[in-house]
């Protein structure tokens, strides 16, 4: 007779593959050898289950534990911020967009279907030529501009970076 | 996994302070008893257990399926123990023996092969194991963990935790007899 004892343990554990738990079952029916060392394997799992069951826990140290998680830095992850700024982006390009072809159609039935756009921005194109001419020292008024537009860039993305996540309070 | 759970993992995962502020609430318990166990010391299992969650903090992002919180935190709790038996090794340190304490405080009655006893003695066959083998058998009969599980926590292939756990239930079961 072959015995079963090497399969028990996995056999109390439920690992064992279906031949091999009928195998073992049937042998358990005529083996007190192995029979014995299933109930002792048994009775010692079922003790494990009450043993730990009293452990007490380290308050002091749970307590510690949660103060420095309270003062730690919040770990990079998907920022609030930026979720919220693509959801804004999106709506907004939507919502332009919209805008325009609402504007589109007005002046459509304004203007009539073909000229409107074409007449309006040959007039606005004009108009910024005369006013631009009309300023003195225009290239050195285009360069400060630029050089304005290119610090605040810089700033703003300067902002952008140091921004923390904001917690969600919900 | 109940759901609840599953949203407080995915939760902490963004970031969610208070989220894993409960994971901690609810695994304490487990990342106690592992490390306890496992290291048979409570200052050591302390240290373990706060070290375990400021790790799970910070690379909780990392972890792909909040269905795997479980098994991923219980390998953090067995790594940062490892590495403490390994030192110990090293350095020779001797350790108070929470086992025996544990045996101390329940009071060494000589009560019939009963439950209380079979506790007490159990505490004393589990000094026998080596920390591996109690990791094993401590995984499967107190966490509950699947042999597959296990081999992940471990770092092992699932025969060796078959091996392990089969091992362990042997001396367990020679020790106790020498105890009745
Ligand atoms: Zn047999």
């Amino acid at each position: 007779m072959q015995h079963v004892d090497h399969l028990l343990s996995a056999y109390i554990d439920n690992e064992l593959e279906e031949q091999e738990r009928v195998v073992v079952e049937k042998h358990l029916q005529d083996c007190t050898d192995c029979l014995e060392l299933y109930e002792d394997f048994s009775r010692m799992s079922a003790s494990f289950t009450h043993a730990f069951e009293t452990i007490s826990l380290p308050e002091q140290a749970i307590e510690q534990l949660m103060t420095r998680i309270n003062q730690l830095d919040t770990p990079d992850s998907p920022d609030p911020i930026s979720v919220l700024s693509y959801a804004a982006l999106r709506w907004g390009t939507i919502s332009s967009i919209l805008l325009l072809l609402a504007v589109n159609v007005s002046l459509m039935i304004t203007f009539g279907p073909f000229f409107s756009f074409i007449q309006i921005f040959y007039r606005l194109a004009h108009g910024v030529v005369t006013i631009f001419s009309a300023i003195p020292y225009l290239g050195v008024v285009v360069t400060v501009t630029c050089f304005l537009l290119i610090g605040m860039s810089l700033w703003l993305l300067h902002q952008l970076l140091r921004l923390k996540k904001v917690e969600i309070t919900q | 996994m109940d759901q609840e759970l599953f949203d407080l993992i995915t939760k902490a995962k963004r970031g969610d302070k208070s989220a894993f502020e409960s994971l901690v609430e609810r695994y304490k318990r487990h990342v106690y008893y592992q490390a306890v166990t496992m290291l048979n010391d409570t200052i050591e299992a302390e240290d373990v257990l706060q070290e375990a969650f400021i790790k799970a903090y910070f690379s909780l992002e990392n972890l792909k399926s909040s269905y795997a919180f479980t098994s991923w935190l219980s390998r953090i709790v067995y790594n940062l123990c490892n590495d403490r038996i390994k030192k110990r090794d090293r350095e020779k340190v001797v350790v108070s023996e929470w086992l025996d304490n544990k045996i101390e405080n329940m009071g060494d009655s000589k009560l019939p092969i009963e439950q209380k006893q079979m506790q007490i003695d159990l505490y004393q066959a589990m000094k026998s194991l080596s920390p591996e083998h109690r990791s094993a058998i401590i995984l499967r009969e107190v966490h509950g963990y699947s042999y597959q599980d296990i081999a992940e926590i471990m770092g092992v292939p699932e025969g060796t935790v078959k091996s392990r756990i089969h091992h362990a239930r042997l001396t367990l079961r020679e020790e106790l007899k020498k105890e009745g």
